[in-house]
């Protein structure tokens, strides 16, 4: 998978709209517990998965300054985000399914913050680019 | 048969309240087709789909998006048996029009991130969970005649 230049420039807006939005990863979490509530079992200790929520927050707060700085380096994916392919391989181990239901989560919420900003050209390269990050993060799983 | 709680049938009923079946209709089928551009395929007949721009400006897409969220809308009425109401729309999926089933979740998501759009912060996790929840019941209802 190849980023053009507009995905470049699409993908920046979009992470630019996301970090507006104030605790975005933690909502993002908290949609995705509401929605896919299998994926709680991997936050068993965070006692609470509301978006109002320490825990949620905090590692909301993990995941959206991950990928602002992966979409940084979008022509080295792999190198730049290597330490958490091996976390996610060796120790967290999430199921690959996963990523895609927290990514659909991601753009839910930056549409219900900044619908009329959140175009079909911006939806199409976030998708593009966190369907990549999830393929990174899980390519040492085997 | 699917467990509706009261706060979630309220919550589906009030989002669907506000849809405009022929904008939002066609602003979802516009993401299906540029975001997933697989889906095309289904579509030959629509002619030009091949940018942003032709997608947007083909007629065949409005009209087609508000007759598919003319159909989601009518499964309101039959929350209880989805599966039923369904069931003559997935003979047809299955043997005439031949999708494959992944397509209905693609679907999904696009309608739940228009409805994100439409309802803004009234659309909290909750009430997006409950949206999901249909979007879930409606594409195991078209696939269940697949054979």
């Amino acid at each position: 998978m190849t980023f053009t230049h507009e995905d470049e420039v699409h993908i920046g807006e979009a992470c630019k709209l996301l970090t507006q939005i104030p605790h975005a990863g933690g909502e993002a979490l908290a949609r995705m517990f509401a929605a896919y509530p299998g994926t709680k079992s991997y936050f068993l200790k965070f006692g609470g998965f509301k978006a109002s929520d320490d825990k949620v927050i905090q590692h909301g707060k993990k995941v959206v300054d991950a990928l602002v700085q992966a979409s940084q380096h979008l022509h080295d994916l792999e190198g730049q985000m290597h330490p958490l392919s091996v976390k996610h391989a060796t120790e967290l181990m999430v199921d690959p399914v996963n990523f895609e239901h927290l990514s659909h989560c991601i753009h839910v919420t930056i549409a219900a913050h900044h619908g009329e900003k959140y175009t079909a050209e911006m939806h199409r390269s976030l998708d593009k680019f966190l369907e990549k990050v999830s393929s990174v993060l899980v390519c040492l799983y085997r | 048969m699917v467990n509706w709680k009261t706060n979630e049938r309220q919550a589906v009923t009030s989002v669907w309240a506000s849809i405009d079946a022929a904008g939002h209709g066609q602003e979802t089928l516009e993401r299906l087709l540029h975001v997933y551009p697989w889906t095309r395929r289904y579509f030959g007949k629509f002619g030009d789909l091949s940018t942003f721009n032709a997608i947007r400006q083909n007629p065949h897409v409005r009209t087609h998006g508000a007759k598919v969220l003319g159909a989601i809308a009518e499964c309101l009425n039959h929350m209880d048996n989805i599966r039923g109401h369904l069931a003559q729309l997935s003979i047809l999926h299955s043997d005439t029009l031949h999708v494959d089933p992944a397509n209905f979740n693609l679907l999904g998501k696009c309608l739940l991130i228009v409805l994100a759009k439409s309802v803004g912060a009234g659309f909290t996790p909750d009430v997006h969970a409950a949206c999901h929840k249909l979007m879930v019941e409606i594409a195991d209802g078209l696939s269940r005649q697949y054979h």
